[in-house]
């Protein structure tokens, strides 16, 4: 015997296994925690089913659930250490990102938004993503790549919005600024024009 | 809301789609058809964001799926 809100859970829940232990990975960058972690998550939903709210979004339910579930007991057996220096990245101008590619020479066959973006790898997107201190991270997985509102976010994270809008700010500038280094670093943008003092063929 | 400043402030809220400033998406989409410098920005933010979520796609374990069948079944 079933009731509604087991049902729901049923045709609602279970099918975002695949990107929960998406988010899941992203959090704890390890295919074993981030399976016990969604076990120990849908457990704990099945088991505090009579506290979702039948009509409300399940899926931000779950990720709260999941978000809580790896800040109370996940992170204290793997804690990471985090130092960044925060003014370091207040400094950092919005659409980072954006503004040092559109300021790069343009060649004839290189638009530098289309070398970078383009030419990334899908490895590259998730180093960067990783890097984030895990709280920068939680809030740009769970509103930008995720599309939960910052409702959802402020109570998945059980912060205030104004605190996910500050982690997320941060958050997209410390992501974007880690692209453009890693832009650099691999020579991204050496093709068809140059780097600083980089690249010119001798022919 | 038609200058750009006020557009580029709402620009992930406008990407994001869940959280339009109160009426604001109809304005931002209005100045956005009409600012090429703003209508750039969105393009490579939104093109950014669509990266970076394929680039965290994956498959959860079939043997997760099954365990987690198996635990709600269990309670
Ligand atoms: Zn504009």
């Amino acid at each position: 015997m079933r009731n509604a809100r087991q049902d729901e859970f049923q045709t609602k829940a279970l099918p975002l296994l695949d990107e929960v232990y998406g988010v899941a990975l992203r959090m704890t960058h390890n295919p074993e925690a981030a399976e016990d972690l969604v076990a120990d998550a849908y457990a704990r939903a099945w088991k505090n089913l009579d506290q979702f709210q039948p009509g409300t979004n399940i899926r931000a339910w779950i990720y709260k659930i999941l978000t809580n579930t790896y800040i109370n007991n996940y992170r204290k057996k793997h804690r990471e250490p985090e130092r960044v220096s925060l003014d370091a990245y207040d400094r950092i101008e919005d659409f980072y990102l954006y503004n040092r590619l559109t300021q790069q020479p343009r060649s004839f066959h290189a638009d530098p938004v289309e070398s970078v973006v383009g030419q990334m790898t899908n490895e590259d997107f998730k180093r960067a993503l990783d890097k984030l201190p895990e709280e920068y991270r939680a809030a740009v997985i769970l509103y930008d790549l995720q599309g939960l509102s910052y409702q959802e976010v402020a109570e998945a994270m059980d912060v205030p919005l104004g605190t996910v809008r500050s982690r997320l700010a941060r958050g997209r500038k410390m992501l974007q600024s880690s692209l453009w280094t890693h832009a650099k670093e691999a020579g991204l943008l050496a093709d068809g024009f140059q780097v600083g003092s980089a690249v010119r063929r001798k022919s | 809301m038609s200058h750009c400043e006020d557009v580029l402030d709402h620009l992930y809220e406008y990407i994001h789609s869940n959280d339009f400033p109160s009426d604001g998406g109809t304005e931002i989409k209005k100045h956005l058809q009409n600012c090429r410098s703003c209508f750039s920005r969105y393009e490579f933010e939104q093109r950014l964001l669509e990266r970076l979520r394929n680039a965290g796609c994956c498959q959860c374990p079939d043997s997760l799926k099954k365990k987690i069948q198996f635990l709600i079944k269990q309670f």
